[in-house]
């Protein structure tokens, strides 16, 4: 059998964060491409949401809270990509602030209780920075990224993400 | 006590409103409806707080055992929270419930300012959990001076609410526990329930010991019901057993 043991799997507390975000964003995007990773041959607009491995010290509760540094970097193709990219950037602020604000419980991954904008929307130039996706060199022609950074809370799930199968 | 994890509080939003004296408790504590009106935007970071004044404590002794007794001294509590916006019904929670409108549509400082008396509830959200104070009736007033420290911020006007004894109430004030119904009964099935309706399954096997088991017979092969902590549980005929029900010929 391929795969970790359920009763390996049911010891797990927390739920990725990026599953949570991934939720919270596509519902929040309709119509936008929202990812954690970057297809061969990618298509744009895109979203791309990965936790940031250079947190710190982690400060969550270790019984019922996470807390995670996001970096999310946001796509879009000319025409217009540049200011296209920065207002999807500013969009993902706005859903991530709402999904806090309105308490949006995604079941089996929890809810956002905080978010504060570590770094704002910058457009970067390629794809690589020490945060950014480095699959590739180059981005596309006519594609241009905005790279953030967020620092989040979350609360976990009531009940754990892989539960004991009855 | 059993530890529940789903009774502990983490704060992600909420809410404060007020009606007039005497108004109940909303059925849902998140919709509230009219006559319920909510007080404002109200600050991220000081969130709420509860002061209080008096109830010290008094150790009253005879000579044969020094400390016969303890008596406390009765207490008043505030609860405090900062309002962040300056239209003309937060001014008056401010200023006071009898500040003027005057005829340019400013409104007066009272030299002698009244609290605005109503009904008070605080609703705060952890995800699919609430909880609330109530009061029948509080007194609504300034709890501290003002101060727009700089150009950064959002200004605040930090409010005081005195819940008061309301009519025949014993208490002046009410919250809402969390963790739900304590479920009294359970019932065999794949899974079972608990009863009452909707309340909160234990949290664990030993928190089961004061719940009644139905059928109280031996639960038949594959029954259980399922814990908080994500265990299951079946009634042996005589006491509770972890996990399902292994039936007449395990």
């Amino acid at each position: 059998m391929a795969g970790i043991p359920d009763h390996i799997k049911a010891i797990a507390e927390l739920s990725p964060v990026e599953d949570l975000l991934l939720v919270v964003l596509r519902k929040g995007l309709p119509g936008i491409r929202v990812k954690s990773l970057v297809d061969q041959h990618e298509t744009f607009p895109l979203v791309l949401v990965r936790r940031d491995p250079s947190f710190g010290a982690w400060d969550g509760d270790a019984r019922f809270t996470d807390a995670a540094r996001v970096v999310i970097n946001c796509f879009a193709a000319d025409p217009n990509g540049d200011e296209d990219s920065a207002i999807l950037s500013e969009a993902v602020r706005v859903v991530l602030r709402d999904a806090w604000l309105n308490n949006e419980v995604v079941p089996g991954r929890g809810h956002i209780t905080r978010v504060d904008m570590n770094s704002s929307p910058r457009r970067a130039s390629d794809w690589a920075t020490a945060t950014g996706p480095v699959q590739y060199a180059d981005l596309p022609t006519g594609v241009w990224r905005y790279e953030s950074i967020y620092d989040i809370r979350i609360r976990k799930p009531r009940k754990r993400p892989y539960p004991l199968p009855h | 006590m059993a530890l529940n994890d789903l009774a502990t509080l983490v704060v992600g939003s909420g809410n404060y409103l007020t009606a007039p004296v005497g108004t109940p408790m909303p059925d849902d504590l998140l919709v509230p409806t009219s006559p319920w009106e909510p007080v404002g935007h109200t600050s991220l970071e000081d969130v709420f707080g509860i002061t209080s004044e008096g109830g010290e404590a008094t150790t009253i002794g005879s000579l044969q055992n020094k400390t016969l007794r303890t008596k406390y001294s009765a207490r008043t509590e505030t609860m405090a929270l900062t309002l962040q916006q300056f239209d003309k019904a937060a001014l008056k929670l401010y200023f006071g419930a009898n500040a003027p409108t005057l005829p340019d549509g400013t409104i007066g400082v009272p030299a002698d300012p009244q609290p605005t008396q109503a009904a008070f509830l605080a609703v705060f959200v952890d995800g699919e959990n609430h909880f609330g104070f109530y009061a029948p009736k509080a007194e609504i007033y300034r709890a501290d001076d003002m101060a727009i420290a700089d150009t950064e911020s959002l200004a605040g006007l930090p409010l005081g609410v005195k819940p008061m004894v309301y009519g025949n109430n014993t208490w002046t004030y009410a919250v809402t526990p969390l963790g739900g119904t304590v479920a009294t009964g359970a019932t065999a099935g794949t899974p079972g329930s608990f009863t009452p309706d909707g309340s909160v399954a234990p949290a664990n096997l030993a928190a089961l010991a004061t719940v009644t088991a139905s059928p109280l017979t031996a639960w038949t092969s594959g029954q259980y019901v399922a814990l908080g902590d994500d265990s299951n549980a079946y009634w042996t005929g005589s006491a509770w057993a972890s996990g399902t029900a292994p039936g007449s010929g395990a």
